[in-house]
């Protein structure tokens, strides 16, 4: 990893150097903020972004996408995969940790994902430390931080007079080291100066091992007891930065036609229907385990990581007001 | 057992029907011979039995299913029941018709586990797909380096049985026990007469040293366990095949998960010993 300084008017100027980059910024629409192509001159000076309303994983894993077209009575034809070179700034840790998680079900499980992989490798996700906690986010909580690398190519920090970028990435690096004012190799992301970022004392989660939730997967009444005022909406799952769960869909125009991938949830019924009428997850309370043991549980047991980045989008989308925090605590009331 | 990490995993093969045949009696069952277009392919597509596919019907989507044929044959075997949007297109297909193919997908029945054992076959209904295709195979090349074959296989009625001319083929091989039964009895039916799990009960095998393969609806893989266990033949040993709702049929698309195991990606098939440790989620 690198470390560079540089002077906050050097910095803009290297930005130049990603010409080939469409450069995506969070922007404010109306109610919502969402990633949206920009040019240089229209960043702003401080470097202040919203957080998005949706996670970042559309970026990577849009929310509908075509595999590959068909006619109907001929061979399959290829995919085009998409080429675009995308910079991504201003997006927070938390994002950047959901990206780990999807690039671990992407990439890491074998087989690769073609799509997401080509999607990754032509994208530099450059994300800035919090300048302060949101309403509902709690990456705190969870032993993450508003400082953290996790799975971004690049992080900022802001140190006043300059801006300090720690990269893992060689072509940020190389074009970055040209404007910077000092820069070093480090090993240790804790080892770098990250100005002032936001601390609190955090409110203290009883996380369990995965193990010990996968031992809670018979407590029918915990389950009960959660997924009673859930909807069904999954909202939660549409802007999770880790759900990466999908559906794939024909579409046709008279003879020919596509294959689509689209977002799907476990919170849907529909999502486990079998053709026969057998459900094996049939009411909320399967759903509702499914989603918590896959972050809390699965995604840890698979990946290594937790599948929670703590960034508290399903506590503010959810219209029955639950709350993850409360649910983890439940959960957690439940240990043997 | 996966392709290169540059092949496109959700890019189906072009393949073409070859062949259709109605399976059963009420014509709910139709077996479709399918072969790859491309010659390519076909020498790379090597599958084990016990292995899916995923089947594309351009337009209508894609769904999973179990390899009948044995390893040996040329064209791809699958017997389709009609029950969702694409089976119902898939038993619209007739010979000549494109097709897409994904596979093969998922794990296989372990034979080199289970050498110098007897094998205890047992399935009922249109699961019988996958089972086939293992006995098939185990006939063909493993028949000297295993002991006594037994095969326990009903349907509802005897015009309900799959594949007949094989089920023929086998009942004059030595090498194999055929217990075939039907729910009832039938004008001419000379079999057995019971359910898959009571005639289970009865079939002598030895505890010890004899591996069980089940694959059929839930309901009788549940009552057929039992029986296995009475006999004294441990959970090691039991292996069955599982069913979901499937998509990518790669471990990625999130649905058909049993707790942590992913029925597409580690199975379709368990081991009663592991299938004890998840969650009672199928």
């Amino acid at each position: 990893m690198l470390f560079l300084k540089l002077k906050r008017e050097n910095f803009f100027q290297a930005l130049g150097e990603f010409s080939e980059y469409a450069l995506y910024v969070p922007r404010r629409e109306g109610e919502r903020v969402l990633l949206k192509e920009t040019s240089l001159q229209d960043l702003p000076e401080n470097l202040y972004f919203e957080r998005t309303t949706g996670s970042a994983k559309e970026i990577l894993f849009p929310q509908e996408e075509t595999l590959f077209y068909f006619k109907r009575y001929e061979p399959l034809e290829r995919p085009k995969l998409e080429d675009r070179k995308k910079l991504v700034l201003g997006l927070r840790p938390c994002d950047a940790h959901g990206i780990q998680v999807l690039e671990d079900n992407f990439l890491n499980l074998e087989p690769v994902d073609v799509y997401f992989k080509r999607r990754r490798e032509n994208t530099l996700l450059v994300t800035i430390a919090c300048s302060q906690f949101e309403d509902n986010c709690f990456c705190d909580s969870l032993g993450l931080g508003p400082d953290r690398l996790n799975g971004a190519d690049a992080i900022i920090y802001d140190l006043r007079e300059a801006v300090g970028v720690l990269s893992r990435s060689a072509i940020l690096s190389e074009k970055l080291k040209g404007y910077a004012f000092q820069f070093q190799e480090v090993e240790n992301e804790d080892q770098v100066e990250k100005g002032e970022v936001p601390r609190r004392d955090p409110e203290q989660l009883p996380i369990l091992s995965p193990e010990e939730y996968l031992a809670l997967i018979s407590e029918d009444k915990l389950w009960e007891k959660i997924s009673s005022p859930c909807l069904g909406c999954a909202s939660c799952t549409y802007l999770c930065p880790t759900c990466y769960c999908f559906d794939l869909q024909d579409v046709t125009y008279g003879p020919v036609g596509k294959r689509v991938r689209t977002y799907d949830s476990c919170m849907f019924g529909l999502y486990t229907l079998e053709a026969s009428g057998h459900n094996p997850r049939p009411t909320l309370k399967e759903r509702w385990r499914q989603r918590f043991l896959h972050k809390f549980s699965y995604i840890p047991f698979l990946e290594g990581i937790l599948g929670c980045t703590g960034c508290g989008r399903c506590i503010e989308v959810c219209p029955a007001g639950i709350d993850l925090r409360e649910v983890i605590k439940d959960v957690a009331k439940f240990k043997r | 057992m996966w392709q290169s990490s540059n092949a496109n995993p959700y890019l189906p093969l072009p393949a073409r029907v070859e062949r259709v045949r109605f399976e059963s009696e009420d014509r709910s069952l139709k077996t479709l011979w399918i072969s790859l277009l491309n010659e390519k392919d076909r020498e790379n597509f090597r599958f084990r039995p016990g292995q899916f596919i995923e089947l594309s019907v351009p337009g209508k989507g894609e769904s999973p299913f179990g390899i009948a044929s044995s390893p040996h044959e040329e064209l791809l075997k699958i017997t389709v029941n009609k029950t969702g949007t694409v089976t119902k297109a898939i038993h619209q297909l007739d010979q000549g018709d494109f097709v897409g193919i994904r596979g093969p997908l998922g794990n296989y029945y372990p034979i080199e586990d289970v050498l110098g054992a007897n094998l205890f076959i047992i399935s009922g209904g249109f699961a019988f797909t996958t089972l086939a295709s293992f006995t098939e195979y185990v006939l063909q090349d493993w028949s000297d380096k295993v002991k006594e074959i037994d095969l326990v296989y009903g349907a509802r009625t005897p015009g309900m049985l799959l594949y007949k001319d094989l089920l023929e083929q086998w009942r004059e091989n030595p090498r194999i026990k055929v217990h075939l039964t039907v729910d009832r009895e039938f004008p001419g039916w000379t079999g057995l007469v019971g359910f898959v799990p009571d005639i289970v009960a009865r079939v002598d095998v030895d505890p010890v040293n004899t591996y069980c393969f089940i694959c059929g609806p839930p309901i009788m893989i549940k009552l057929t366990i039992p029986k296995l266990l009475e006999k004294g033949i441990s959970k090691e040993k039991i292996y069955t095949s599982l069913e979901r709702r499937m998509k990518c049929g790669i471990g990625k698309c999130g649905r058909c998960n049993i707790g942590p195991k992913y029925v597409c990606r580690d199975g379709p098939i368990f081991k009663v010993s592991e299938l004890e440790k998840l969650p009672q989620e199928y």
